[in-house]
């Protein structure tokens, strides 16, 4: 009979599959006081050709120190090319085209980094290489970001990271080297949570690679199921100081703070004054259908970039709240994005709401002196004349 | 006791199967709760729901229906999970605003919860209520095909 009592608890198990889960509790929900807010001081209307579309995959500002204009950047991913416009006049200026096939071919470009105009470093998403190329579109070196492993073949992306890079998770130049952050597109697993690194840490002249960051273990170590690249996303930024990376995870009230080269993070405290618990998912992976993932996501309080404004030295970390009551007609896009605001030693000053993600593309969020660029879409203009960004600025309460 | 052991084992085997609803009973009643939250012509005989993003042959093929087949008032046309209305309307060469079987799915009602979800969708109407639904995708190429030649009888 016992044989048959531990044969059927088996069952039951297998049947239900629970996992651990972690609480994740926001320790001073409610107790922020805000002396600060956002709003907007600045409207920027680009006006794009027939061949682009509004929400480009990835921008970078870029100032040309030889002709000292200052760039705004974008990648149109339907023709394969980056486009510059003067910020400052909001005219087109160039644009580099690059092939899709043959010696300079350039398949399937999803970001870019312009350290000069002759040394433009385009991530390449159908074979995961990284080009080093200039403004006349040759490619002059190419570098495999998953040590040269067939892509269909080797089970590579538990040993390296997979990329979706935006707007607010830009390579990051430093002195020696050009950092490209991914993630796990997974639930990482315990016996792989000290080892899959996610920054990549690229030579200038794609020589050499190496990998440095893993998941804090406390919140994503224990099996604990944060299924879904939502979760797993890894916002980055450089600490003004310039020898230390700033990481903010999408279920974590605190930003995780390291050296550029340790693993030893830090932790400070970053949380919205309004969000909850956040609490990972009571079954294995494969026990959830795609709706189960969704409605959990969308009960929680997730957050997202990291960005510093030196020109006003606070940071802004941007988040979106649960949707109330969820149901199988909710999407990611109707949370509401949020940005709270800090001084530059991470005391909280106040947060703004800016309203859903149907309104607001925050990926495409940067800083320049006018303040915090967030592009907004009219989602009334099916033609898609224009790319609008608008500039926040701090206000005082 | 063997017996009562087998009645007990077949019963949660059978319970955990009855939990498993099959893919085609979601995206029916999906669709239709879909197009209750949309007006729709009563006079619609067919829905094509293209996703913009998925199977790219298989909603290349959409695309080329949509081009022959938009003055037909009998289709309504669900685009949805488009990534840019300004480049699709420049490789179909259709304007939007001048077609009214035209239904813009900004919210995604019509984002279908199963893996099918990348496939082109064709769903047969009758006062408004789902007769049938079928993807077009790679187990079922002709799904396309199939609606002209029903269209042309």
């Amino acid at each position: 009979m016992r044989k048959f009592t531990l044969l059927y608890s088996c069952i039951f198990v297998l049947l239900i599959g629970c996992t651990k889960v972690i609480k994740l509790k926001n320790e001073k929900q409610g107790e922020l006081k805000a002396t600060k807010t956002l709003e907007v001081t600045k409207v920027k209307i680009i006006l794009l050709d027939s061949d682009t579309a509004p929400t480009p995959q990835y921008t970078q500002m870029f100032k040309d120190s030889i002709e000292g204009v200052n760039y705004f950047t974008f990648l149109n991913i339907y023709n394969n090319s980056i486009y510059f416009y003067d910020y400052n006049s909001l005219e087109f200026i160039k644009k580099i085209t690059y092939d899709k096939r043959g010696p300079d071919g350039i398949l399937q470009p999803l970001s870019y980094h312009i350290k000069n105009m002759d040394s433009i470093y385009v991530y390449n998403k159908a074979l995961m290489e990284l080009f080093l190329t200039n403004s006349n579109g040759q490619v002059l070196a190419k570098k495999s970001l998953i040590g040269d492993n067939n892509l269909r073949k080797s089970p590579w992306f538990l040993s390296y990271p997979q990329y979706n890079p935006e707007t607010v998770t830009p390579f990051i130049e430093t002195s020696k080297e050009l950092l490209f952050t991914g993630q796990s597109f997974t639930t990482v697993n315990d016996t792989l949570i000290n080892k899959f690194k996610f920054t990549a840490y690229i030579d200038y002249k794609l020589d050499h690679i190496s990998f440095s960051h893993t998941y804090p273990k406390e919140l994503y170590g224990f099996d604990y199921n944060w299924i879904g690249d939502l979760y797993t996303k890894v916002f980055v930024e450089l600490h003004p100081d310039g020898d230390k990376l700033i990481f903010s995870f999408p279920v974590s009230h605190d930003l995780y703070i390291a050296d550029i080269h340790s693993n030893a993070y830090h932790k400070v405290y970053a949380g919205s004054n309004e969000a909850g618990t956040n609490y990972s998912i009571n079954k294995r992976p494969d026990k959830l259908s795609s709706e189960t993932i969704f409605v959990h996501y969308a009960k929680q309080n997730d957050y997202a970039a990291i960005k510093y404004d030196k020109f006003r030295e606070v940071y802004y970390r941007f988040f979106k709240t649960a949707i109330p009551n969820p149901n199988r007609f909710s999407r990611p896009n109707d949370k509401f994005i949020g940005v709270i605001i800090m001084d530059k030693n991470f005391n909280y000053l106040g947060e703004k709401l800016l309203g859903t993600g149907k309104q607001w593309y925050w990926q495409n969020s940067f800083v320049t002196k006018e303040g915090l660029n967030i592009e907004y879409m009219d989602n009334d203009d099916v033609d898609e004349v224009s790319l609008t960004l608008k500039i926040f600025t701090l206000k005082k309460i | 006791m063997k017996q009562i052991n087998l009645i007990l084992l077949i019963f949660v085997l059978v319970i955990a199967n009855a939990c498993k609803k099959e893919n085609k009973d979601i995206e029916a009643s999906f669709i239709e709760e879909s197009i209750s939250k949309i007006k729709i012509n009563p006079n619609v005989k067919w829905i094509v729901i293209l996703p913009g993003l998925g199977c790219h042959g298989c909603i290349q093929e959409g695309e080329g229906f949509m081009q022959d087949y938009i003055e037909n008032k009998d289709i309504l046309f669900v685009l949805t999970k488009i990534e840019s209305l300004k480049i699709l309307q420049k490789k179909i060469n259709i304007s939007i605003k001048e077609h009214t079987n035209i239904y813009l799915d900004r919210s995604r009602v019509f984002d279908i919860p199963t893996d099918n979800t990348i496939y082109p969708c064709i769903v047969q109407l009758e006062k408004n209520k789902v007769i049938s639904h079928e993807f077009q995708s790679p187990d079922n190429s002709t799904a396309f095909q199939n609606l002209k030649e029903l269209l042309a009888k």
